[in-house]
């Protein structure tokens, strides 16, 4: 980047969104589950990286921002649709609609993803999805590495006990 | 550890994302327009969809004394583990100047901290000298679109008659009903991003409780009661003695605390201000209790001169001696 002038807000955007955009919403895929969802957040996402771009100005800077910002607000999102359904549960049946089935391996992983609490599906999605060291995950979701290290650890145990026949 | 590589790269392998470009440079090309909705306004069809429903059942039945929509009261149905956390909350209470914000820690079972906050903004404080303007259910939803300070809060009221100031809440305590939820989320996310407020299907709301709040709301320090009390909190048992903890705005170097016996002050000291300039500092005290009679006492903390002179303002907490 050494040989051209610092991006533009919208030449950063093209350059994200082509290098990842197909990550990042299957990143919140893992998160939500559902794929509809996560191009809304991830769309939100890179919204808000091209407002901030003028503090942001290092691609590094703004892919770590992206991942924030995919996180949160897939946590967000999971948040308010519970909400929302626990409203709508009192009026009718929920219609099970759930526009992301996959193979029946991948719908269990998935499903197991969605069992988990929050913060240990956040911390495998980051580890294990984006192969991200500790040290990013504890600055991506705002916690300590040693909370990190416990959510994987529990987490992992959870998922494989989930997915036990899967693995 | 590769298998749960593989296993998470496999179960999105088949995600081909629609290409949402020319959608995001549209939305790019004009920010305000992006912004001025909460983040979730254009959310999935099916997320929509029942939010539509919700809101009109919710504006049906607005006033009728039929019980609304069912409100979760406390959530984190995700969670498998009980686990809980501590949640700072502010509720109001009288001062001698009027209504002021406390805070109060309460613990909650732990999850996502805008859902914690809203369970305790929603609840009855511990402290019986403590107020919500937020009844149950009163907030429909809360979101956060931002990172460290950037940003904003979204809250979206519950029902379009919270536009109103209700009979029984002065215009005081309306102003503090809206500080109460711009600190109590600040807290909970950590951060200095205003507070905007929502109702139905995410109109912005331009006055809550009948406060004008045409702009995202700040945090307004002037809301706070002066000093506050950490610990020990409502209710808490000692034995020997106890480590009193808490917040006080003051310039004088002492401020004061004793311990009450219904009226009779049965221990008393002070604890030195850090600062004195006026802003808030810490404070802590040790306080011997070894010489007291089992039963319940009253902690009070008590800063005087704070600005006009009327205090000295006070918080109080119910203790038992073992």
């Amino acid at each position: 980047m050494t040989d051209r002038p610092a991006w533009t807000a919208d030449e950063a955007l093209e350059q994200l969104y082509a290098a990842h955009w197909r990550g990042l919403v299957r990143l919140s895929v893992l998160l939500v589950r559902d794929q509809g969802v996560a191009e809304e957040v991830t769309q939100d996402a890179f919204v808000a990286v091209h407002a901030r771009w003028s503090r942001l100005r290092d691609p590094d800077k703004a892919l770590a921002y992206l991942r924030q910002a995919v996180v949160n607000r897939s946590r967000s999102a999971l948040r308010h649709r519970a909400v929302v359904q626990r409203h709508a549960a009192t009026l009718r049946p929920i219609a099970d609609a759930d526009p992301t089935p996959t193979s029946d391996r991948r719908a269990a992983v998935l499903d197991a993803m969605r069992a988990l609490p929050d913060r240990q599906r956040e911390v495998l999605a980051l580890r294990y999805y984006l192969d991200l060291s500790e040290a990013e995950i504890a600055d991506t979701l705002g916690i300590s590495r040693g909370a990190v290290k416990s959510h994987a650890s529990r987490g992992a145990a959870a998922l494989r006990l989930l997915l036990q026949e899967e693995l | 550890m590769n298998d749960l590589h593989d296993l998470l790269h496999d179960a999105v392998a088949d995600v081909e994302p629609t290409d949402r470009l020319h959608e995001l440079r549209a939305r790019t090309a004009d920010p305000a327009r992006a912004a001025a909705r909460p983040w979730w306004w254009a959310a999935g069809a099916t997320v929509l969809a029942t939010a539509a429903a919700v809101a009109v059942v919710a504006v049906v039945s607005d006033g009728s004394d039929a019980p609304g929509p069912a409100h979760h009261h406390h959530g984190m149905a995700m969670d498998p583990t009980t686990s809980t956390q501590l949640v700072a909350a502010y509720f109001i209470g009288d001062s001698p100047e009027g209504p002021r914000l406390f805070r109060e820690f309460d613990r909650v079972e732990s999850g996502n901290p805008l859902e914690v906050a809203q369970v305790a903004l929603t609840s009855a404080a511990i402290d019986p000298d403590y107020r919500t303007a937020w009844p149950s259910g009163s907030i429909a939803d809360t979101g956060f679109d931002g990172i460290g300070d950037d940003g904003q809060i979204s809250v979206v009221l519950d029902r379009s008659s919270m536009l109103h100031r209700p009979e029984g809440l002065s215009r005081a305590e309306a102003e503090l009903a809206i500080q109460q939820v711009v600190y109590t989320f600040q807290a909970s996310m950590q951060t200095r991003a205003p507070v905007r407020f929502f109702y139905g299907m995410g109109e912005p709301a331009d006055q809550v409780y009948g406060v004008s709040t045409p702009d995202p709301v700040e945090a307004d320090p002037s809301a706070l009661n002066p000093v506050s009390v950490s610990d020990p909190a409502e209710g808490n048992e000692y034995a020997g003695s106890m480590i009193a903890r808490g917040r006080v705005q003051s310039t004088e170097e002492l401020m004061d605390w004793a311990v009450l016996d219904g009226q009779t002050v049965v221990a008393q000291g002070n604890s030195t201000i850090d600062s004195g300039d006026g802003t808030f500092s810490p404070w802590s005290a040790e306080v011997d209790l070894s010489r007291l009679a089992p039963g319940r006492y009253t902690f009070i903390a008590a800063a005087g001169k704070v600005g006009r002179g009327s205090g000295p303002f006070t918080d109080t907490r119910t203790i038992n001696v073992r």
